[in-house]
């Protein structure tokens, strides 16, 4: 079964994005718990397509406010759903306007963690 | 997240490990307030989050569902991510019937333990009564029935024992071994309680 895990980037950026942007991550969270509970049912994760996914390269996928409320400030939980070990590795969580710099961290988790493993 | 992408040596995971977004929100301290309007969200979304996975379940595309609905993609992807509001009873059939899958549905209070027990018990009896007459009707299935409900019994005999055995023990209980025997159908005791032992073909003693 699919269980999450959070990275120390995540532990970093989840508390403060809560405080910060109150409205947008129970959203955000909500997402989590539908994508989590897809997971768990699909024939792998490639095939889950959702309102609030986003796919980038390796591997990583996003997860956004959108699906119930219109009007909240664009944002990202960035997650890395790890077929060997069947966890979703929590790695960030942060305004889409933070992409770029969110990415580069993510990727870097995502090349450490299957270097690693090889 | 500014504060710890400066810093990308840290990058590694915690090694806690959750089995859901319930959890995670109460091990990693996410506020109070926001916990109780995931919940909320989680509760008004319950019948869209099941209908997503009846279609992941299947196979299905967001596409083909679009099609058999006749609706846009779109419009299956806002479905699945919205509130249960905005989803008729229609959608539910039509998800049933295209995955070929079943949905349940429930509103109101959630059962008791008791009232749940009660309503299975009772579903159990209709449906074994149902096999008994197939038994009945087809001989060639006579024998797989048969298997199926000494099985059916045997392992509902022993959910009881194990749960009952979890019950607290009082030192005013009136404990005694109970030893029940399944007995071949022609060799049953005699109702006169007379000496004879039935036959058995399997035994099975608990403490109740």
């Amino acid at each position: 079964m699919w269980k999450t895990e959070p990275t120390t980037g995540w532990q970093s950026s989840a508390v403060d994005f809560s405080h910060q942007n109150p409205k947008e991550m129970p959203y955000i969270l909500k997402n989590l718990a539908h994508f989590l509970a897809q997971l768990r049912v699909a024939i792998n994760h490639k095939s889950i397509e959702a309102l609030y996914l986003h796919r980038f390269e390796s591997g990583i996928v996003a997860i956004d406010q959108n699906g119930i409320e219109d009007g909240l400030t664009d944002s990202f939980l960035y997650a890395f759903p790890d077929d060997a070990t069947r966890i979703l590795f929590l790695l960030c969580v942060g305004k889409a306007s933070d992409k770029d710099a969110d990415m580069e961290y993510c990727k870097r988790f995502v090349f450490y963690l299957v270097n690693e493993r090889a | 997240m500014k504060k710890s992408t400066e810093d990308q040596s840290r990058a590694a995971p915690t090694g806690r490990k959750y089995n859901s977004v319930a959890a995670l929100m109460q091990g990693e301290e996410i506020p109070k307030d926001v916990q109780d309007k995931v919940f909320h969200l989680i509760a008004e979304s319950r019948v869209a989050t099941q209908m997503a996975q009846l279609r992941h379940r299947s196979g299905i595309t967001q596409k083909q569902m679009a099609d058999a609905l006749k609706v846009t993609q779109s419009a299956i992807s806002k479905l699945e991510a919205g509130k249960d509001d905005n989803i008729t009873l229609n959608h539910v059939k039509e998800y049933a019937r295209i995955t070929g899958d079943r949905i349940h549905l429930m509103f109101g209070k959630p059962f008791t333990h008791t009232e749940a027990v009660r309503i299975h018990a009772d579903g159990l009896k209709f449906r074994l009564e149902k096999l008994a007459e197939i038994a009945s009707q087809n001989i060639e299935l006579q024998s797989e029935i048969k298997g199926f409900l000494g099985d059916a019994f045997y392992n509902l005999f022993n959910i009881i024992t194990l749960c009952t055995s979890k019950l607290p023990v009082n030192a005013d209980d009136n404990i005694e071994e109970i030893r029940i025997e399944i007995i071949t159908g022609k060799n049953v005791t005699p109702a006169n309680g007379s000496s004879l032992r039935p036959k058995c073909e399997k035994e099975v003693s608990a403490v109740a």
